[in-house]
C-alpha cells in the first residue's frame, strides 16, 4: 500500500514540477538534485523486506493448493470442473474472508472492462461498426460468458456465503482463519469458452473454417486465489484486462477429461501417460528425454493431419500435477504435432523442451519453435537460476502475440499459404517473430511465474525485466536479430519514445500506463541494458542480478527490493539511475557543446612571443583591402618614408623585452619541487590540452562514453561516470590531457547511452540525415518500381468500383 | 421536429466483407503502428514514416483487399500497402489537407517502413492527424504518432474512438 501511494505521489509531482514528494524542498533557486537518495520515497524496511532488498526474517507469502476434475465438453464448447482449495495462512493476520479471481467474468456482457470499452473508430470513414463487434453482438445472444459458480462449500460441503464482484470472489469463512491455519473452500463451476479470435484475451479456442477443426487452449478457467501481502493487503483491482496477475504459489494435481482423440499439454508432469499415450508415443517421449541436440516428434506432421480427420466420442482423462507453481494452464486438440527435446543444465535437473502444434503453423514451428524454447533455457539460467520445473512448453494458439503460464506457453506465428497452389511459406519477419515471442513467453518463466512479481501492479516489473533478458537472448540467438523495432541495439529505438512529452514514469501502476509497450517494455529493456553494458558493467551487474533472482525465486519482490538488490550485491549508488529512469520522463540528450585546444606554456618569452605570433597569423590572416592594395601596386605612407620607422616598427607586440626575461627567470627561480620537476615534466612531454563541454539536454544524467580520434588516426575510448553531472546535471566541463593532436571526438560512439539525439554528439559536427534522406541516396538511380505500381494500381481503382464495395452511409 | 441525426443515419459496417482480428492476448508485441512526422528544414519537406509490423501489414492487406496469402516483400503488394495507407493516414494545416506523396518502403528487420512526404513552404502551424492504420482490421490496435517540427516531440495516440487529433504545443 505504501509503495503505491509513494509512486502515485512521485508521478504527480513529476507532472507539477521540479518540487520533490519528501521532506527535502528547494525552497531558493532551480538546483534540480539528479542525485538524491531514493530513501525517502521508497518503502520503510521492515521485517519482512530488508533494506538491502532481500526477504526480512519475517518475510510470508500464502500458499492455495489446488485439486481440480474438469471436462471439456468440445461440442458445446464448454468447461465444468469442481475444485477443492487449501488455503494455508502463513501471514500474521486472522482473516475472515477471502478473495478469489473469477478472471473470466472478464467476458461477462455487463463486466466493468466492456463497459468501460470505448467504440472504435476507424478513422477517415467516420462512424463504423465492425463484422467482427457484430459477431460478438450475436455471440452474447446465444451463448453468456463468465464464470457460472454453481456452488461454494467449506471442507465439510457446508456451503459458504459468497458476493461476486465483477472479476472477484469473496467467500466468507465459517470461522475466522488464524496464522498458519489451513482451510479448505470447494468449488463447482462452468464457462462457456470464449472464441479467441471473436473476444481475444488470454485463452479460448480457435477455429480452423477450412478443416471445421478446433484448438483449445485454457487459462484463468477455475477460480485462483487473490493473493494476500504484507505490502497491499488482499490485491484488490479487478481485473480490466491490461495489468495482468498477482498470484500465490501452490502445488496442483489437476484431472481434464477431453475427447479420446485429443493431445493435452499443460503446466506439470503428466502422471498417467500408460492411459493416455500409445505405446509408440511413450516410447518416442522417452527418447526425446535424452536428444539434447534437436527435437523430435512425439506426434508428426502425417499422424496428427491423420488424427484431426477422426473424431472420438468417447473420453480420455489426463491427470497433472505441478509443485511450487502460480498457475495452471493447458491446451488440447486433435489437431496437435508435438516434438520435444532434452535440455541439460550445468547446475539443474534436465528439461523437456516441448511444442505444440497445428499443421497450419507448419514448416516454420518444426524448425524452430523448441529449439527456441531450449536456448531460453539456456540463456535465462546464466543470468538468473537453473530451470527449477522439468518442462517448459511451446503452444500455437493464434496467429500472432503471446502469452505466458508457468512451465506452458501460447504462442503466434504461422507461414502463410497460398489459396491457390497450397504451397505454405513463411518470411523472415515471421521466423523472427516467432522466435522472438517464444523467448519471451518461456523466458516469463523465470519472471514473474518464479520471481513472483505484482503483475497487476507494477507491469515493468516482469515485462520490463523479460524483454531485457529476451534481448540478451536474441542477440545469443543471432548477432543480427532485431530485437525491436527492426534493430538488434534496442538504445537506437527508444530515444524517440523518450523523447515525447506523452508519457509516464515507468513507476506507474499498469492500469494507468500510456503507450503501453514502451513504457513497460521497451523503456525498462533498454535502462537494463544501458545499466548492465555502460553504468556498472557486466561483472557487477551480473552478479547483483543474479542474486536478486536467487533472493526471490518462489517470493514476491517489489520494485524497492530490485533497486535496492542491484545496489546491495554490486557496491555502486544507483539511486540516481533509478530516480532518472524509473521515476522521471527525462531522456537522454547529451550534447558536446564545446572543445578548446591548449598547450602547455613554457613562459619563456622567447618561445611563447613566436608561438602566439604564429597564432595570431593563422587566426587572423591579413584584410582583404590590404591584400587588394598590395595587388592593385599600391604602397603604405611608412614603406614610402622609412624615416619614420622606430622600435615599435622594428618588434611587433610579442617580441620580448628585457622585462619579460626577467620575469621569467624570477618565475624559474621561485619554483621549488616538487613544482619544478612537475613543471619541467609536462614541458619535455609538451602535451595537448583539451576542455570539453556538455550539455545535459535532455533531462536524464548519464555516463559520457568518449571516443578520441588522433592526427595519426588511432582512437581512444574513455568512459566519464554519470557522477560527473552531481552538481550541476546541466552542464559541465572535462579536461583531457593527451600526448597526440586530437582532431574529433565523438560522445557515444558505440550508442550504449540511448542518446536520442545524436546530431550533437561530435566534434568537429556531424550532420545527421533524415531516414527520408538517407533512403533517397540510396535507391540512386534506379528505376521506383513502386512509383510504377502505384499508377498501375491508382489507374484500376479509377475503375467502376466493384460490387463488394463497402456500404455507404445514408441519411 | 428534425429527428435527431444520429438515428437515422444508417451505421457503416467497415470494408464490406472484412472481419475484424479481435484483440490477441499481447504478453509480448502490441499490436501498434508508430508514425513519425518530421519537418525537414533543411529540404522544406515535412516527411511522414509509418513502421508497421510486415506481419501485421500482409494480414491487413488480405483482409482489406480479400487477397489470400499476400506477400508484402512484393513491391505490388507494398504499393497496395500505400495506397491503403493514403485512405486511412490524413494529415491538415487547419482545414487544408497535405498532399503527402508516397516515396517508397524498405524493412528494416520485423517491420516495413513506408514513407511519405510533402514540400511545404514551412511546417504546418495547425496540424491535425487522422490515423485509421490497421484499426479496421485489429480490434486492439494502438497506433501512435511521434510529431517533430521543431525542438519538442509529442505523440499521438489513436485507439478506441479516436478521430482526428491536433498536434499542438511544437513549436
Amino acid at each position: 500500500m505504501r509503495l503505491a501511494c509513494v509512486a502515485a505521489l512521485v508521478a504527480g509531482i513529476l507532472a507539477a514540477g521540479p518540487a520533490m514528494a519528501d521532506a527535502n524542498k528547494q525552497t531558493k533557486g532551480k538546483f534540480d538534485d539528479k542525485f538524491r537518495q531514493l530513501e525517502v520515497d521508497l518503502p520503510t524496511p521492515n521485517t519482512y523486506r530488508t533494506a538491502s532488498g532481500a526477504p526480512g526474517e519475517s518475510y510470508w507469502q500464502q500458499q492455495a493448493d489446488y485439486q481440480i476434475n474438469a471436462t471439456l465438453d468440445e461440442v458445446r464448447k464448454r468447461i465444468t470442473a469442481t475444485g477443492t482449495i487449501t488455503y494455508r495462512n502463513n501471514s500474521p493476520h486472522v482473516l475472515n474472508y477471502i478473495w478469489l479471481q473469477l478472471d473470466q467474468n472478464i467476458f461477462k456482457q455487463d463486466s466493468a472492462a466492456r463497459r468501460m470499452a470505448r467504440q472504435l473508430t476507424p478513422g477517415p470513414a467516420g462512424d463504423a461498426i465492425s463484422i467482427g463487434q457484430l459477431r460478438q453482438l450475436q455471440s452474447y445472444a446465444e451463448t453468456p460468458h463468465g464464470f457460472e459458480i454453481q456452488s461454494v462449500a467449506d471442507g465439510a460441503n457446508n456451503a459458504l456465503r459468497h458476493s461476486v464482484n465483477d472479476t472477484m470472489m469473496r467467500v466468507d469463512l465459517a470461522r475466522s482463519l488464524a496464522p498458519g491455519q489451513t482451510t479448505t473452500v470447494r468449488i463447482a463451476w462452468a464457462f462457456n469458452i470464449v472464441d479467441n479470435g471473436l473476444f481475444g484475451g488470454r485463452a479460448g479456442y480457435e477455429y480452423f473454417r477450412e478443416t471445421d477443426t478446433y484448438t483449445f487452449f485454457q487459462a484463468q478457467w477455475f477460480p485462483r486465489l487473490v493473493a494476500y501481502t504484507d505490502y497491499t493487503g488482499w490485491q484488490h483491482k479487478q481485473f480490466l484486462g491490461q495489468g495482468e496477475f498477482t498470484l500465490e504459489f501452490g502445488n496442483y494435481d489437476v484431472a481434464i477429461t477431453v475427447p479420446a482423440d485429443h493431445i493435452l499439454t499443460a503446466t506439470g508432469v503428466l502422471q498417467n501417460p500408460n492411459d493416455v499415450l500409445t505405446s509408440e508415443q511413450r516410447t518416442r517421449l522417452s527418447q526425446a528425454r535424452r536428444k539434447y541436440d534437436a527435437p523430435m516428434y512425439i506426434v508428426t506432421p502425417e499422424e496428427a493431419l491423420a488424427n484431426e480427420k477422426e473424431g472420438a466420442t468417447a473420453t480420455k482423462t489426463w491427470r497433472w500435477r505441478a509443485g511450487n507453481v502460480r498457475d495452471f494452464a493447458w491446451a488440447s486438440s486433435r489437431k496437435f504435432i508435438w516434438d520435444a527435446m532434452g535440455v541439460n543444465q550445468d547446475e539443474g535437473e534436465d528439461v523437456l523442451a516441448q511444442s505444440f502444434f497445428p499443421t497450419e503453423a507448419d514448416p516454420l514451428w518444426s524448425k524452430y519453435s523448441t529449439r527456441a524454447v531450449a536456448h531460453t533455457i539456456d540463456v535465462y539460467s546464466e543470468f538468473s537460476f537453473p530451470y527449477p520445473y522439468p518442462t517448459a512448453i511451446s503452444v500455437n494458439t493464434w496467429a500472432g502475440g503471446g502469452m505466458e503460464y508457468p512451465m506452458i506457453s501460447f504462442n503466434g506465428y504461422r507461414p502463410v499459404k497460398d489459396e491457390k497452389t497450397g504451397v505454405k511459406t513463411y518470411t523472415r519477419q515471421a521466423r523472427n517473430g516467432l522466435i522472438g515471442v517464444v523467448i519471451h513467453e518461456v523466458g516469463h518463466n523465470y519472471f514473474p511465474m518464479i520471481v513472483n512479481s505484482d503483475e497487476r501492479q507494477w507491469t515493468w516489473m516482469d515485462e520490463g525485466i523479460n524483454s531485457f533478458l529476451e534481448f540478451m537472448t536474441e542477440l545469443r540467438w543471432d548477432e543480427k536479430f532485431p530485437v525491436l523495432g527492426g534493430n538488434p541495439n534496442s538504445l537506437d529505438e527508444i530515444g524517440a519514445y523518450m523523447m515525447s512529452e506523452d508519457q509516464v514514469p515507468i513507476m506507474t501502476n499498469s492500469e494507468s500506463v500510456i503507450q503501453f509497450g514502451n513504457n513497460a517494455y521497451n523503456k525498462p529493456a533498454a535502462a537494463l541494458t544501458v545499466l548492465r553494458e555502460t553504468v556498472m558493467g557486466r561483472e557487477l551487474f551480473d552478479f547483483a542480478f543474479r542474486e536478486y533472482a536467487r533472493r526471490w525465486k518462489f517470493r514476491r519482490p517489489t520494485p524497492s527490493d530490485f533497486f535496492r538488490t542491484m545496489e546491495d550485491a554490486s557496491g555502486v549508488d544507483l539511486d540516481w539511475f533509478w530516480r532518472g529512469w524509473f521515476y522521471t520522463t527525462d531522456h537522454v540528450d547529451v550534447a558536446l557543446t564545446g572543445i578548446r585546444e591548449y598547450r602547455l606554456s613554457t613562459k619563456n618569452p622567447d618561445i611563447e612571443g613566436q608561438i602566439q605570433r604564429e597564432f595570431r597569423e593563422a587566426t587572423r590572416p591579413e584584410p582583404v583591402t590590404v591584400q587588394e592594395n598590395r595587388a592593385a601596386g599600391q604602397t603604405t605612407y611608412m614603406q614610402e618614408h622609412p624615416d619614420a620607422d622606430d622600435f615599435y616598427t622594428e618588434n611587433d607586440e610579442f617580441q620580448p623585452n628585457n622585462k619579460d626575461r626577467n620575469d621569467y627567470q624570477t618565475f624559474l627561480d621561485g619554483l621549488k619541487e616538487p613544482d619544478k620537476s612537475v613543471f619541467e615534466r609536462a614541458l619535455r612531454e609538451n602535451p595537448y590540452i583539451y576542455f570539453v563541454d556538455f550539455e545535459n539536454r535532455g533531462g536524464l544524467v548519464s555516463p559520457l562514453p568518449l571516443r578520441f580520434t588522433f592526427e595519426d588516426g588511432t582512437t581512444k575510448d574513455v568512459m566519464i561516470p554519470a557522477e560527473i553531472w552531481r552538481v550541476n546535471s546541466e552542464k559541465v566541463s572535462k579536461m583531457f590531457y593527451e600526448s597526440r593532436k586530437v582532431v574529433s571526438i565523438e560522445l557515444d560512439a558505440r550508442h550504449q547511452i540511448a542518446d536520442a539525439v545524436r546530431s550533437n554528439n561530435a566534434f568537429p559536427q556531424q550532420t545527421t540525415p533524415s531516414r527520408l534522406d538517407v533512403y533517397r541516396s540510396n535507391q540512386g538511380g534506379t528505376r521506383n518500381q513502386m512509383a510504377d505500381a502505384l499508377v498501375e494500381l491508382r489507374a484500376k481503382q479509377a475503375q467502376p468500383a466493384s460490387p463488394a464495395a463497402p456500404i455507404a452511409p445514408s441519411n | 421536429m428534425r429527428r435527431p441525426v444520429s438515428i437515422t443515419r444508417r451505421l457503416a459496417v467497415l470494408a464490406g466483407g472484412v472481419c475484424m482480428w479481435a484483440p490477441e492476448a499481447f504478453a509480448h508485441r502490441a499490436q501498434t503502428v508508430l508514425t513519425t512526422v518530421m519537418w525537414n528544414a533543411g529540404s522544406s519537406m515535412l516527411e511522414v514514416t509509418h513502421r508497421i509490423h510486415a506481419h501485421d501489414a500482409e494480414l491487413t492487406l488480405a483482409a482489406t483487399t480479400g487477397a489470400g496469402a499476400v506477400d508484402i516483400t512484393q513491391v505490388r503488394n507494398q504499393a497496395q500497402l500505400m495506397l491503403y495507407i493514403e485512405k486511412q493516414f490524413v494529415l491538415k494545416d487547419g482545414a487544408r489537407p497535405i498532399a503527402l506523396q508516397p516515396l517508397g518502403a524498405e524493412f528494416e528487420g520485423e517491420a516495413i517502413l513506408l514513407y511519405q512526404e510533402c514540400r511545404l513552404a514551412a511546417p504546418p502551424k495547425e496540424l491535425s492527424i487522422t490515423n485509421g492504420l490497421l484499426r479496421d482490421v485489429f480490434e486492439g490496435q494502438t497506433n501512435l504518432v511521434n510529431v517533430r517540427l521543431a525542438q519538442r516531440t509529442r505523440t499521438l495516440i489513436f485507439s478506441g474512438d479516436d478521430g482526428a487529433k491536433r498536434a499542438e504545443g511544437l513549436m
